[in-house]
């Protein structure tokens, strides 16, 4: 106690060491080659074409989305891309950077060598990095990412489907994708088949995953229609087992594995195991309580 | 004076009732069928905004799970190629196989290139078995995890260049 007072109220000034600053530490010269296409240009020049920007590292943040907004700031504010939340968690920048689809915000900068950046691989582009999703988006629209409900008898907005801890636990590693298309646009059969007639073209790991975090979903009661859809050449059969997907997915999910599955359920070798709860809940307790005449009775006794 | 203007203004429209309303609002809604606006593919659609295709094969990393994808299908269509070239050598040539195999060996061309010989024929041939194995393996929905896929993968391709090696040094 009485250290720490003498050392408050003492006024002699920290000691002043005689060392020199350290000198200002070497710039870390980095090339970034990038895709750019500009749509509004000269019908002459309007052609894509490569162009190379050099970032001093040591100014930078760590990531490739630091690079390409020092870039967009400081060297060209014509480079377009999407971006929103810096980590990882909408899905915007999905972009190609050194030959690997991944999200630009959670894809540390290599300091060895020149880092190439394409926009995500065979999708039409808008502009630079940013890319066409309609198609991406429409699949997934396809195959209807919501629950499916047999019965009419449902208080929308005022109930909650029950749901067990365990059945609910099947679920993780499906639920987390964020539909940066990263898995889709990395897979050659989406390329060469993701782009025939809508209701029969490959719909992509992306797609996929979704439908069948929706067949496994113990709350939904479309699985069968959900299956039929999907039954045909070109849907869930046209993917190899190539697995880019899996192996360049940001969130570490598992599209491949997912497809394999759904095969298991469209060949009739998995089925959908009885859900452990059924029936639903009140989504306000309180109104619950009031509204539900046994409740009121439990109570009284 | 905004008083006075106010009061002109509004006495010039009561005034012209007719001729001024109609000068300022020319107007007329009438009612029509709706059409609906034509629909256009995906494809048609940016093709006719001149986007340019982004790049795809040229770009994207040849990475192990891509290769030994596109292996397999290469020696499964090596493979096809044998069967077709041996069965019609069977029907076109005139003597057996036999005969133009103990020619070969007859030949004398030297241990490392019959080896090498054996090998070009044995290696598709343990390749696609193994991998094939593996992709049974996968369609059973085991595997699948990436760690797994890499395990998986280097270890089939040690397998298949150990029996290939074995096929054809005997």
């Amino acid at each position: 106690m009485f250290c720490t007072m003498q050392r408050y109220f003492s006024k002699e000034p920290p000691k002043k060491e005689d060392k020199k600053e350290p000198p200002p530490p070497k710039p870390k010269m980095k090339r970034f080659k990038i895709y750019r296409f500009n749509p509004e240009g000269n019908q002459n020049v309007k052609k894509h074409y490569m162009q190379e920007y050099t970032v001093n590292l040591n100014e930078c943040g760590p990531m490739v989305l630091d690079a390409l907004e020092k870039i967009k700031s400081e060297h060209d504010c014509t480079l377009t891309f999407r971006r929103s939340c810096r980590e990882g968690i909408c899905g915007s920048c999905g972009m190609n950077i050194n030959g690997v689809n991944s999200l630009a915000c959670i894809t540390k900068i290599k300091t060895k060598g020149k880092t190439k950046i394409y926009p995500l691989p065979h999708m039409y582009v808008i502009k630079d990095l940013v890319v066409d999703f309609t198609r991406f988006l429409d699949q997934h629209r396809r195959i209807r990412p919501y629950l499916i409900k047999n019965e009419d008898k449902f208080d929308e907005g005022q109930e909650y489907f029950l749901q067990s801890i365990k059945d609910r636990e099947k679920l993780d590693g499906h639920i987390e994708c964020i539909l940066c298309a990263c898995c889709s646009t990395s897979c050659p059969e989406y390329w060469w088949h993701g782009h025939s007639n809508p209701p029969k073209d490959f719909l992509g790991p992306a797609a996929l995953l979704n439908a069948y975090r929706y067949i496994i979903d113990s709350r939904d009661s479309g699985t069968a229609s959900r299956l039929d859809q999907l039954r045909n050449y070109y849907s869930v059969y046209r993917c190899h087992q190539i697995n880019n997907c899996t192996n360049c997915c940001p969130k570490k999910l598992k599209p491949g594995k997912a497809i394999a599955h759904l095969r298991l359920f469209l060949a009739g070798l998995k089925k959908k195991p009885k859900p452990e709860m059924g029936g639903t809940i009140k989504s306000d307790p309180e109104k619950g309580v009031r509204g539900n005449d046994c409740t009121t009775k439990k109570s009284k006794c | 004076m905004a008083l006075l203007f106010r009061l002109a203004g509004r006495q010039i429209l009561r005034s012209q009732n007719d001729g001024l309303y109609k000068f300022v609002r020319p107007v007329t809604l009438q009612p029509s069928q709706y059409v609906e606006p034509a629909k256009e593919g995906h494809d048609e659609r940016n093709m006719k905004l001149g986007r340019p295709q982004s790049p795809h094969l040229t770009i994207y990393k040849p990475q192990l799970t891509s290769m030994l994808s596109i292996s397999h299908r290469t020696t499964g269509i090596i493979l096809a190629g044998y069967a077709m070239m041996f069965g019609a050598a069977a029907v076109g040539l005139e003597c057996p196989l036999e005969y133009y195999i103990e020619q070969l060996q007859c030949a004398e061309v030297g241990p490392a290139c019959l080896f090498g010989m054996k090998f070009t024929l044995a290696f598709p041939l343990t390749y696609h078995f193994w991998n094939g194995i593996r992709h049974l393996l996968w369609d059973s929905g085991r595997f699948l995890s990436i760690k797994e896929v890499y395990l998986t993968g280097w270890s089939m391709l040690a397998v298949a260049i150990a029996s290939a090696i074995v096929l054809s040094s005997c």
